[in-house]
């Protein structure tokens, strides 16, 4: 490689780590973020809630500590895009590839906010790698780390599962009667008995898929889902979506595990709700046909590309007092509501021990509101607590009271009623 | 194929999988299609007291004449605390 793509590569490289620690504490903590925090979910299984439950035990429950683990596990994938290409192409084409990776603004995005998709992603690329390796070398080291990779993945989250099964179901395709020599497969199958159980005992995950399933969940209205995908992935990707387009025929140069891995992360978003921005984080994977291409373009058009892809990154999700465009992620436009009023509202609450919230109230607002919170939307007035918090103008007629603070269309109201 | 390898493996599985096993027993009266009824009905319930259902896992399920009872485990979490845990029970009539 000539020294010009070599620092270029760099240069992107440096810069994907430095953008993955910029405006860590801007956006307010989403409901799934908190609901990934407080360790607690009917739908998942537990270890990704773990390993931010765990962190907070040791450096206290603060935004930049659980985001501070997805940080990690977007640093740790550069590496691990990095093996992962080496399966299938020369050094310089892998650090090429990386270098993309590096830059893929939903990837990014999602490296610095505690969802588990970055969790999972890692756990995906890792199952994949050592699934490779396995077949490869049949050392019993990596047949080993297939399987707590594998059983990682479906502990992180419950769709973790969908890679390692479709693993099984390749290898059936690939082998046939083989199939059952395959120390691979066997290991797989094996890793998934763990999962098996959790979902059996646990019958809030059937439940989840129940509540959601025809309407968010499924292929129901195709077209509008397939509408949705694209503006989703077009205003969190720009050029990268044009860039992946336009590099899909590299993807004869992988294998199916690699295609497999390739298409949960395109077709999970379309499946479980485009509005599921984290889905994208996935999308990471499609580095490698991308940068497979770009290694066998001419240096110059190569390294225009890259500085290109580069540039849509910054302006994505660069530091966001640097340059604002309307590219500029949502996320990152301004300082979340809650990250700039939550003290002043819990200063109005401070001496409740109990509120109740209405309108639709997510997760986050047990980790902003410091006293216990009720669900008001089930409840009726008068409210059995002394003050209610509204989200939303459209609350405004379900209690009766002084208003105590008011910002942001968040109401905090002390009820006119008796309480006791 | 390394088979004392497997063996080894689907040992690991199995004995990663007893946090759940444990817990099949406390499940075992969803085989009966009146408690399958009830369950969402019983949810309700807890629903209607305002609390966050992430925060409620089941301890068990019983009969008490034409009732069935599910006492629930309800732990709060906020941000810095992880409230006492308190049993609630919530009881339909079949």
């Amino acid at each position: 490689m000539k020294k010009p793509d070599r620092i270029l590569i760099l240069a992107i490289i440096t810069l994907g780590i430095l953008l993955r620690f910029s405006d860590i504490t801007l956006p307010e903590l989403a409901t799934d973020e908190v609901q990934a925090a407080l360790g607690v979910s009917p739908a998942w299984t537990p270890l990704g809630m773990g390993i931010l439950r765990f962190a907070q035990s040791i450096f206290g429950h603060e935004i930049i500590v659980i985001r501070g683990v997805s940080i990690l596990f977007g640093l740790a994938m550069l590496p691990l895009v990095y093996s992962l290409s080496r399966e299938y192409v020369d050094q310089e084409t892998s650090l090429i590839i990386t270098a993309v990776a590096a830059a893929f603004p939903s990837h990014i995005i999602f490296s610095r906010l505690a969802y588990l998709s970055i969790q999972l992603s890692f756990a995906w690329t890792l199952t994949l790698l050592c699934f490779l390796k396995a077949r490869k070398t049949n050392d019993r080291k990596w047949i080993i780390a297939l399987f707590f990779a594998s059983f990682a993945a479906t502990m992180i989250k419950t769709q973790g599962l969908l890679l390692p099964f479709l693993l099984i179901i390749g290898t059936i395709i690939e082998k046939r009667k083989g199939t059952v020599k395959d120390t691979a497969f066997w290991t797989l199958v094996f890793s998934l008995i763990p999962v098996s159980f959790y979902i059996i005992t646990h019958p809030g995950i059937a439940a989840t898929l129940l509540l959601y399933g025809g309407n968010m969940y499924g292929v129901s209205g195709p077209l509008s889902r397939l509408t949705a995908l694209v503006s989703v992935w077009w205003n969190i990707l720009g050029l990268f979506l044009v860039a992946i387009i336009i590099t899909l025929p590299a993807l004869r140069k992988f294998s199916w595990p690699l295609w497999v891995l390739i298409v949960i992360g395109s077709s999970i978003g379309y499946i479980l709700g485009a509005g599921h921005e984290y889905y994208t984080t996935h999308l990471v994977l499609f580095s490698l046909p991308i940068g497979a291409a770009l290694a066998l373009w001419r240096p110059a058009l190569r390294q225009i590309c890259l500085v290109a892809l580069l540039a849509m990154s910054i302006v994505i999700v660069g530091p966001h007092n640097l340059l604002k465009t309307s590219w500029r992620h949502h996320l990152y436009q301004e300082e979340g509501f809650w990250n700039r009023h939550a003290q002043e509202i819990n200063e109005v609450l401070k001496d409740q021990e109990v509120v109740t919230v209405l309108g639709d109230a997510g997760h986050h607002i047990r980790w902003y509101l410091e006293p216990e919170v009720l669900v008001g939307k089930n409840l009726s007035a008068p409210y059995p607590t002394d003050f209610a918090v509204l989200l939303g103008i459209s609350e405004a007629g379900k209690v009766s009271g002084t208003v105590e603070y008011v910002a942001g269309g968040v109401a905090v109201v002390r009820q006119g009623y008796l309480t006791n | 194929m390394k088979i004392k390898l497997l063996t080894s493996l689907l040992a690991a599985s199995l004995l990663l999988s007893v946090p759940s096993i444990v817990r099949i027993p406390r499940f075992m009266p969803f085989i009966k299609a009146d408690v399958r009824a009830a369950a969402p009905k019983a949810m309700d319930e807890l629903r209607s007291m305002g609390l966050w259902l992430v925060n409620v896992d089941m301890k068990s399920i019983e009969r008490k004449g034409d009732d069935i009872c599910f006492t629930w485990i309800h732990q709060y979490r906020s941000r810095s605390e992880v409230y006492e845990s308190e049993d609630i029970t919530t009881c339909i009539a079949s």
